[in-house]
């Protein structure tokens, strides 16, 4: 421990921001694209990029994947044209782990995939090994288990059926144990990623991103100060294409500045994100669906539901909260609001989870029965709601 | 100024998502519709009262009768922008855009139109209607004009550069010199704000001891439409245990903040 404590006196750490810039600001004109384009088309939009700095700077313009997830958090950490798998829970050596999802095959009959997984703790990095082109000609049975002090991913395809849908195993097999576990698995291209058994796991991917449709005309571009720049984006939008997909597009500085004298070298990233969504005209489909409603606790009153966006295309979600008492009196009608909106959006195959509580000095509930509705006004033909019976003691 | 102005129009209306981002390039201070000649005769933006004036002349060689001229107002423009008090007498219109609708008595008339806050000046339509209702030549052209630049979303980090902690003497809390400030604009509410880490540290060392033992505090904020700054306040928290994994070496944190609708 005293060698420890003496070492580290010596133990320089530094955290980033900027060394020789006095301001760093990035911003992208418009904030967000909505485009509705026919399939099968390519069309060029110009965006703007400006340099909000005092300095000039380098910026990095790349495409990548989000979702949101159940609380309305942007996840920007979905890989682009992949998947992620996530555990929390602690491994242990000898561990076997299987998990199985499904691809479709682009119509050449194979796509190259690429791997990795990071355990959280203790941590380590390393690459699925296995197969790294599927196509019905990679088809292979996992192998018997081998036990082995180092823990290792192996990717097979299971199967290819005639649809061109290709059965994959990643197998995990533990050699030292850990706790934590990312999984990501990148294709070369957009593809449909089907999760068949996530071993507990949660698993996450876009399968309706644009991410793939996009080029830029710049991947990287120096400003001046104040200094604008247009950016042509092509969208190629396939030919089968129905209801919206969704991309950001991202503009990064990348300042290397020199290090104080100590040898640390310093990086300073700011980043601003342009969502791009595409929608092929007439083919939207507007539907949601609640899942639940319950009491999170009846005094304070905390009444939570879930909404599923059931349609194809981002629903913009207005909600309400009625509470009815036994003589049919509304006693509570509350309207959901967050970031000063009285909506939310919510991406198509998602679902959202909103509590409307009551405030701090609202009185409680008397002792009854209730009923809460909780409806949901999303642009459809009528508001779909969700009804749940409670009783406060 | 073309008969098929006012379809084009429409058709713009369609495709407003990217279409009306920038500002033109090529200047249209004067035109003209019919025998009407319109010219914008000033534009000023007055600081100190943060407010924007558009002056503009509208002459014909004859004298009007039942004759209107309209200057659109692009959809961030709204009614209670425009300073009725200082502006040209005005009637609010949504047809055959969204403006202001002139009335002109005089051969040459001078309107002025002041609108609080900076607007830019870009090609806005302008419509000149003769006639009375149901029985009206529309004649539609462009001027230069209060403009809208569109949406945009952009984060600067204004203060805070050359963050760094003190030399690590043992377990314990250690803060950073100073704070990074952070401002945020967007042109409207609920955008997100995040960031991830990105280490540079010294072989053998072990990312997660430093992840574990890094905190890092925004202050709290509201995702609104407009500014917000944000402080982000940097601690390291080392246990005793944690030095097992930091041997000695240049560490850096790298962060990047990423802004986004929501």
């Amino acid at each position: 421990m005293t060698i420890r404590r003496v070492r580290a006196l010596f133990l320089i750490l530094a955290v980033v921001t900027s060394v020789n810039l006095c301001v760093l600001g990035v911003r992208w004109s418009p904030a967000e694209l909505d485009l509705a384009q026919d399939p099968g088309t390519e069309e060029t939009y110009q965006l703007l990029l400006t340099n909000d700095s005092d300095e000039r700077v380098t910026l990095t313009i790349y495409v990548g994947d989000w979702q949101r997830d159940e609380n309305g958090i942007n996840d920007f950490g979905v890989p682009m044209n992949g998947a992620r798998w996530e555990f929390t829970q602690a491994f242990s050596s000898g561990d076997l782990v299987e998990l199985r999802y499904t691809v479709q095959l682009p119509d050449e009959g194979s796509v190259d995939v690429q791997g990795t997984f990071r355990s959280w703790s203790p941590q380590m990095i390393e690459s699925i090994v296995g197969a790294e082109q599927i196509s019905s000609s990679a088809i292979e049975q996992p192998d018997p288990y081998v036990s082995s002090l180092w823990t290792t991913i192996t990717r097979s395809v299971e199967s290819v059926d005639a649809d061109g849908i290709a059965s994959i195993v990643l197998t995990l097999r533990v050699g030292l144990d850990f706790e934590g576990l990312t999984i990501e698995e990148t294709y070369a291209q957009g593809i449909q990623i089907i999760s068949l058994d996530a071993a507990g796991g949660s698993f996450d991917t876009v399968n309706r991103s644009n991410a793939d449709w996009i080029s830029l005309s710049h991947p990287q571009v120096t400003l001046d100060p104040e200094e604008s720049r247009e950016i042509a984006m092509t969208v190629t939008m396939p030919p089968d294409y129905s209801g919206s997909s969704w991309s950001i597009i991202y503009a990064e500085s990348r300042v290397v500045a020199t290090g104080d004298g100590s040898g640390t070298q310093i990086l300073t990233l700011a980043s601003v994100g342009m969502k791009v969504f595409t929608t092929a005209p007439g083919t939207e489909v507007m539907a949601g669906e609640v899942t639940y409603v319950r009491e999170q606790t009846t005094t304070p009153l905390a009444i939570s539901a879930a909404f599923s966006n059931t349609g194809n295309v981002q629903l913009v979600v207005n909600s309400r909260l009625q509470i009815i008492d036994q003589t049919g009196e509304v006693v509570r009608d509350v309207r959901f609001s967050e970031y000063g909106r009285d909506y939310f959006r919510i991406l198509p195959g998602s679902q959202r989870t909103i509590t409307i509580a009551d405030e701090a000095d609202m009185p409680p509930l008397p002792i009854g029965i209730y009923q809460a509705i909780f409806s949901f006004d999303f642009g459809g033909d009528s508001d779909i709601a969700g009804v749940r019976a409670f009783r406060v003691k | 100024m073309l008969p098929n102005r006012l379809a084009r129009l429409m058709t713009w209306g369609l495709l407003l998502v990217s279409l009306s981002l920038f500002v033109a390039s090529v200047d249209v201070t004067a035109a003209q519709l019919g025998d009407v000649t319109i010219t914008l005769e000033d534009y000023k933006y007055r600081q100190n009262k943060d407010r924007t004036k558009f002056v503009y002349r509208v002459s014909s060689s004859t004298r009007p009768n039942d004759q209107a001229w309209i200057l659109e107002l692009g959809d961030c423009i709204l009614p209670e922008f425009v300073n009725e008090a200082l502006t040209s007498p005005f009637t609010w219109t949504e047809e055959p855009f969204q403006g202001l609708r002139f009335v002109r008595t005089r051969r040459s008339q001078k309107f002025v139109v002041w609108l609080s806050g900076q607007w830019d000046k870009g090609v806005a339509s302008m419509a000149l209607i003769t006639g009375t209702a149901g029985n009206e030549e529309i004649l539609i052209g462009e001027i230069d004009g209060p403009y809208c630049v569109g949406s945009s979303i952009a984060l600067e980090i204004t203060a805070g550069a050359g963050i760094s902690f003190p030399p690590i003497s043992g377990p314990g809390l250690f803060l950073a010199d100073q704070e990074t400030t952070l401002r945020v604009t967007s042109s409207s509410s609920g955008w997100t704000l995040s960031h991830s880490l990105d280490l540079t540290i010294p072989t053998g060392a072990w990312a997660e001891t430093v992840e574990r033992m890094f905190l890092l505090t925004m202050s709290p904020f509201a995702a609104l439409e407009g500014t917000a700054d944000i402080q982000v306040a940097y601690t390291l928290n080392p246990n005793e245990e944690d030095f097992g994994g930091l041997p000695q070496g240049d560490y850096v944190i790298g962060i990047t903040f990423v802004v986004s609708t929501d």
